[in-house]
């Protein structure tokens, strides 16, 4: 996108408006990662910001050819990764914000309440998948393990949801 | 069940929910202004053989004995994995293939012997006709946000100037060859990176600048900047070797084609070039020519004044061949149709276009072969070049190997072969006396098994060693001569040593079971073995961290862990995935990489085991950008200098690492 690769020039040499203008394309799916993944939105929300900073931070090394989605979203999906090891550690079990909209659709809050009966890494594959556009190839190297790995996890995960979402 | 529909309503889900206020673009300001940044001390916490205080940073004094200098010897290079960094962002989307080919045979390997060439254009049209049909038929996975991500270019590190008697490089005593090289896979074989030097000069490759630093202990001082004549080209990596610089740098052409009245259709065409700099003179580097291919940019390669350049082109396949562009250009002239092959599998529309150039003579292609293949990965012996390809049929992972015999420019096809399974990463091929070494992971009924094969020059399998560790996937592999080792993980880690000392009957020596695994493998010293992974949990398989390994190697079938440091809580190391992100020589007993905001540099005592020598803080150094692949660290002599997207810092090995100067590019 010619439009993109000039935000991303602009970005680079400092220009905050760009920055937001990039961060504007990215920023719904971004949030929606978190806290599917995270189930919390304190979490979510700190962990958001946390990676705008430092994506601040780091635009100068965003190579051209790179998507700002693709790499914003590495950062996120890092920082994500962490907080869940920090979480196996609490034994208190975190509140399900997922499901808590009662503006919602009774369809979106099963769906969401299905979501966050899965496992951690579970939630993580088809985050990184739904909201991230990333192949499994790529979880693979992220979670490290195999895309076949992947794959099944995913299929498995899908067919928890399906059989939750049938009751 | 129908998968993506699931996914569509997962999606669909998350619609309705609101961001917070706090996180909407218009309140970007107060977000940048209002996070603080925190310092975060990193726990460290070594187990192993020598009992030692916590180590925290900078060690007061720098021992001499361990690092010592050598004037004279040529450091070792024993080569680096080549992974696609952390940076992986890039991956071209992943189809589930079904492209009809022949059913798979319960053959291990199947060597078809030399590949085919294609007899006409019409045959290579209709073959890539029906590829193409095949595979949009089924979109697979990954495909709902539709990002085209590129693959990047592997990013190597710095080369070892050649021997080039007519070099005119100023040499002052101290720097005498000691200085860092390019983590290279293969002794012999250069590989690109972002940042060269040739113990006199630093050269930083960012963005798509490359700039000539004069390095002198604390003094930095930039003499001069490089930008390509083509303003809008990437430029992936360099190759240093004497008074030579090399950049390789991809561009895109588009032309719109006007399909029926108002509708338009894009044609997006990639090409590589190779650009020749003379930098005799420091201050006014010169551009002596430059060579195109077309396709992106995937790797390269030199080995003497010869580079081999492999880039993937993608040909516009419409519906009649007339419309089509088909035929892969090489500076300027269509390939001919000798130069083109078919092997018998293709599993992907496009072509794997390799290249050569002579550095001496930059403005002539040597030679061009094209070869309709998903190869994406490859490994290059001094002899010949093998790429890989995996695909997935019928529930089973099979891998592609296309063999190439080159030298003095002059690339031929020698091979194709076929195993099953799925290669970890490129350290798990290497070729010895001929034979190829292959370590692979296969599934099984669900269940990951591995398998060794040694493949003859036919890439047909001549000894193998089938169904080791049960349910566990190949992480890191490393073969020296008759030797090899590899890891295999899923709670543990066993770390396998193999005799390959007759190719027809491989044997395992020994299995050693440790925490954690080694994602890379590299030979140090005097037989010793070291890993550089993570740190799991064996009962609940919770990372822990980022964990090197010292293994003991003088006796194969029973090896042995003496030490290990584990960096807690640290997951993201480009170095795990990106060899040449690693600085490493093992003679002069020193290591970095970087992990987690911090760069570390370690070596090895025999008695303490680990030392690390220098943690140091990337983060809010406007120097440097944290979640990049562009950092990385090199010594001149006893100056260590960190190299980031916006700097350098100049640091003395022989005091602590004091931070003695440094440069900022801005």
């Amino acid at each position: 996108m010619e439009q993109g690769l000039e935000l991303v020039q602009k970005a680079k040499a400092g220009n905050v408006e760009a920055f937001s203008l990039l961060y504007q394309e990215v920023y719904r799916d971004l949030y929606r990662f978190a806290l599917y993944t995270l189930k919390n939105i304190h979490d979510a929300e700190d962990v958001v910001s946390d990676t705008v900073a430092d994506a601040w931070k780091g635009v100068r090394g965003l190579r051209r050819a790179e998507s700002f989605k693709a790499w914003i979203f590495r950062i996120l999906a890092n920082k994500c990764r962490r907080r869940l090891r920090q979480y196996m550690d609490k034994t208190v079990e975190l509140p399900l914000d997922l499901a808590e909209d009662s503006r919602d659709i009774c369809r979106d809050m099963d769906v969401r309440r299905a979501f966050a009966e899965l496992s951690d890494e579970e939630r993580m594959i088809l985050a990184m998948n739904i909201f991230g556009g990333y192949t499994s190839r790529e979880i693979g190297k992220a979670l490290h393990m195999s895309s076949n790995t992947v794959r099944s996890k995913q299929s498995r995960a899908l067919k928890k949801m399906e059989a939750c979402l049938e009751r | 069940m129908d998968e993506k529909k699931m996914l569509e309503r997962i999606k669909k889900s998350a619609e309705p929910i609101d961001v917070p206020e706090s996180l909407k673009p218009e309140f970007m300001e107060d977000i940048l202004k209002e996070k603080e940044q925190k310092r975060r001390k990193i726990p460290l916490y070594r187990a192993g053989a020598a009992a030692a205080a916590a180590l925290i940073a900078l060690v007061a004094l720098w021992q001499i004995n361990h690092i010592g200098m050598q004037q004279e010897d040529r450091p070792q290079m024993e080569g680096s994995t080549e992974a696609a960094g952390y940076t992986e962002a890039a991956g071209l989307e992943e189809y589930v293939k079904e492209t009809g080919a022949p059913e798979k045979t319960d053959a291990a390997a199947d060597g078809a012997g030399v590949i085919p060439h294609v007899s006409s254009e019409e045959e290579l049209y209709l073959a890539l006709a029906d590829m193409n049909q095949a595979m949009s038929r089924d979109m697979g996975y990954g495909a709902l946000t539709g990002d085209m991500m590129k693959e990047e270019g592997a990013v190597p590190m710095d080369s070892a100037p050649a021997e080039d008697a007519e070099s005119s490089m100023e040499s002052t005593a101290a720097n005498n060859g000691d200085y860092s090289q390019t983590n290279l896979q293969e002794v012999g074989v250069d590989e690109g990176d972002i940042v060269k030097t040739d113990g006199n000069y630093i050269y930083a490759l960012y963005g798509s600048t490359v700039r000539i630093i004069k390095a002198e202990g604390e003094n930095l001082e930039k003499i001069s900047e490089i930008s390509l004549p083509e303003k809008d080209e990437e430029v992936h990596e360099m190759y240093l070797d004497g008074n030579v610089l090399n950049l390789i740098a991809t561009g895109n052409e588009a032309s719109i084609d006007e399909q029926e009245e108002d509708v338009y259709f894009i044609d997006r065409k990639s090409y590589t070039r190779v650009y020749t700099y003379d930098i005799h003179e420091k201050e006014t580097p010169k551009l002596s020519g430059y060579t195109e291919q077309e396709g992106y940019y995937k790797t390269s390669r030199k080995n003497g004044d010869m580079l081999y350049v492999f880039t993937e082109y993608t040909p516009i396949i419409k519906d009649t061949q007339e419309s089509s562009t088909i035929m892969p250009r090489v500076s300027g002239g269509v390939m001919p149709l000798e130069d083109i092959y078919l092997p018998e599998y293709a599993d992907q529309a496009g072509y794997l276009v390799i290249a050569s150039v002579d550095v001496k003579q930059p403005e002539k292609v040597v030679d061009h072969k094209a070869i309709v293949s998903a190869a994406d990965r490859f490994y290059v012996s001094t002899e010949n070049i093998y790429g890989i390809s995996s695909h997935y049929e019928n529930g089973r992972d099979y891998t592609q190997i296309l063999k190439f015999s080159y030298r003095d420019g002059k690339i031929k096809p020698a091979a194709a072969g076929d195993i099953r399974g799925y290669l970890n990463d490129t350290f798990s091929m290497n070729e010895h006396e001929g034979y190829l070494r292959v370590v692979a992971t296969d599934w099984n009924n669900d269940e990951e098994l591995t398998n060794l094969y040694v493949l003859d020059e036919n890439l047909d399998v001549y000894g193998k060693i089938e169904n080791l560790a049960p349910g566990e996937s190949i992480r890191s592999a490393r073969f020296l001569g008759d030797i090899g080792y590899f890891v295999t993980f899923r709670d543990t880690d066993p770390l396998f040593s193999v005799d390959l000392s007759s190719p027809k009957e491989p044997k395992i020596l020994g299995e050693l079971k440790v925490t954690g695994f080694s994602a890379y493998l590299h030979f140090y010293g005097e037989n010793k073995l070291l890993g550089i992974g993570n740190e799991v949990d064996p009962e609940t398989g919770e990372y822990k961290g980022i964990k090197v390994s010292m293994f003991d190697i003088s006796d194969p079938s029973d090896v042995k862990e003496i030490d290990k440091y584990v960096l807690k809580d640290n997951y993201h190391c480009p170095g795990i995935y990106n060899y040449k992100a690693i600085m490493i020589n093992p003679e002069k007993n020193i290591f970095g990489f970087e992990c987690e905001e911090n760069y570390l540099v370690f070596s090895y005592d025999g008695e303490k085991g680990f030392v690390n020598e220098f943690l140091y803080e990337l983060k809010d150094k406007e120097e440097f950008e944290v979640y990049g692949n562009g950092t990385r660290g090199l010594y001149i002599g006893q100056t260590f200098y960190l190299s980031g997207s916006n700097g350098i810092e100049a640091f003395d090995m022989e005091r602590g690492f004091e931070k003695t100067g440094g440069l900022t590019y801005e």
